[in-house]
């Protein structure tokens, strides 16, 4: 079932540029749907444009089956189902300490003190930042400003999170917290995650279904084994293979081996076994 | 070196009610700039010292390297009021004749800009307590119990906040323009500096514009809304202190002038 469907949607900057043009995109309920696409090809505005904070000037966003609305109180009700964590984190925490910024978003919903404090401590526990809760903001690194930025939207218990470029930035040991760290939220409380990114090693291991865009369009869909077939047209978006798949490429064509075209480490174990058996 | 905030944010003392260490710094600081005399000053400092390294969990290093500014400060003033014009040699204790008048300390500017010295840093003590045990959330519950205009509230945090954001980029962009040699010389040096405003100006606006987004993406609705904090009650056994503290800094402050009131006069 789709939770979220962009269909036929186009957006214009205010300054001329064209920013989406006839896109249309579906995110599968409780799957993680990835936006693969080079610097500027639209994937922040097109959050922007989900969330109602910048409107398309044709085309429909339908969440839950029902269109988007545009009054104030639809777009409220929509952004508590909708959450977007933003690829800056000083952007998205303005609090004096870390619990008050958590606790932002289940106040704004009208959640009672003490139910927001249940949620605070609960998103907080998720994401890592526990023991952080009364620290001052200035005073937490990078990766622990993010875990925060997470979890003060996991506290409003969105159907939906979007995340732009979640591992920007991130030492490898933060790359795989986050990433296991979605992976747990889809799995218990079944919510559907859209990433941005351009770290493609990533979306063999933690992706359902991917886009790719280029320029406001969408070029491409499939999951990743299809999207990955398709070396030729990725590359010429400004995007590659991951690394095994480039590998296994490498094998089958320079050197006529009899391999499969695996992306992920496991596969490529499985792949050279059989080789040598 | 951490900020002042960050000791705040781990001190002993910071869930006891924010409240009561305002009235706990502000009441004696106004005794001292009211009586201005030494050993109220003294019994100030060595008071604020005591709660605030002692109880309030600030390492002695961190302190005394935190006082330092103010009291270059406090004395670059007093060597202001220390240095007075007289007609005559007279009343002076060292002094230069310097075209028509003579120029020295008298006893009077000698003593004026003792008491100074004591007072300020007294204040500043009393203030340093009050930073170093109160993180900024404790003080703005306060400012809201005192039902201090929210637009007020919500400008201090949002600045206290974006101070640190906006210093953190300043000194990088320095940094980027001094190891291209941007500060060499005079002139360069406002030119490099003038472009860091510039640029700076911009880049908070950009931020600005970035961080309304966000608000609004989790549901802003036009008040910034706060988890009320829960703090540990006071101890009658601490309002009997800060009582008996100030009866003891007016009682000295009165006794002090009576004894030394003479000593200001001429």
């Amino acid at each position: 079932m789709n939770l979220l469907e962009i269909r036929h949607v186009n957006y214009q900057y205010e300054t001329g540029g064209q920013a989406l043009q006839d896109l249309s995109l579906t995110f599968e309920k409780g799957k993680t749907t990835v936006l693969l696409g080079a610097n500027g090809a639209g994937k922040s505005t097109l959050f922007l444009n989900i969330l109602g904070i910048l409107h398309p000037q044709s085309g429909e966003i339908r969440f839950d089956g029902q269109p988007c609305g545009t009054s104030r109180k639809e777009m409220t009700a929509l952004r508590s189902r909708i959450g977007l964590v933003f690829q800056d984190p000083d952007d998205q925490i303005f609090s004096a300490d870390v619990r008050q910024d958590i606790a932002f978003g289940p106040l704004n919903l009208g959640l009672s003190q003490e139910e927001t404090r249940k949620r605070v401590e609960q998103a907080a526990r998720q994401t890592g930042v526990y023991e952080l809760l009364d620290r001052p903001v200035q005073a937490l690194s990078f990766g622990q400003k993010k875990r925060v930025a997470i979890a003060g939207v996991l506290a409003m218990r969105p159907e939906l999170i979007i995340l732009d470029e979640p591992t920007a930035g991130l030492d490898p040991a933060g790359v795989s917290g986050i990433m296991e760290l979605l992976s747990d939220i889809k799995k218990e409380a079944g919510t559907t995650i859209a990433i941005a990114t351009h770290d493609i090693d990533l979306v063999p291991l933690y992706c359902d279904y991917a886009y790719v865009l280029s320029h406001g369009q969408a070029i491409c869909a499939g999951t990743p084994e299809e999207i990955f077939a398709q070396p030729a047209l990725l590359r010429a978006h400004g995007l590659r293979l991951p690394r095994i798949a480039h590998l296994m490429e490498i094998l089958e064509e320079k050197d006529h081996m009899d391999v499969r075209r695996v992306s992920t480490i496991g596969g490529a174990r499985r792949e050279i076994k059989r080789l040598f058996s | 070196m951490n900020t002042m905030d960050v000791y705040a944010s781990r001190s002993p003392l910071r869930r006891t009610a924010p409240g009561f260490k305002i009235l706990w710094a502000v009441i004696p600081l106004l005794i001292c700039i009211g009586f201005g005399s030494f050993s109220v000053s003294f019994l100030t400092i060595a008071v604020m010292i005591y709660c605030t390294v002692l109880r309030g969990g600030t390492p002695w290093k961190t302190y005394l390297h935190f006082l330092r500014i103010p009291a270059g400060f406090i004395c670059i003033g007093a060597i202001v009021i220390l240095v007075v014009r007289r007609e005559n040699m007279e009343s002076l204790l060292i002094g230069v004749q310097i075209g028509t008048g003579y120029f020295g300390i008298s006893r009077i500017s000698l003593l004026q800009s003792m008491a100074l010295i004591c007072k300020a840093m007294a204040g500043v003590c009393c203030m340093y307590f009050l930073t170093f045990t109160t993180p900024m959330n404790g003080l703005l519950h306060t400012f809201r119990q005192i039902h201090c205009p929210v637009v007020l509230i919500e400008l201090m945090e949002l600045i206290y906040r974006f101070i640190f954001v906006l210093s953190g980029e300043a000194g990088r962009m320095h940094t980027a323009q001094s190891v291209r040699l941007g500060y060499i010389g005079f002139r360069r040096a406002l030119h490099s500096t003038g472009g860091l405003a510039a640029l700076l100006l911009l880049r908070a606006l950009r931020r600005g514009d970035r961080v309304y987004t966000a608000l609004e993406a989790r549901c802003y609705t036009g008040i910034l809304p706060y988890l009320r904090q829960e703090y540990t009650k006071i101890r009658a056994g601490a309002v009997w202190g800060l009582i008996l503290f100030c009866c003891l800094l007016i009682g000295l402050g009165i006794l002090e002038k009576q004894v030394l009131g003479n000593l200001f006069s001429i």
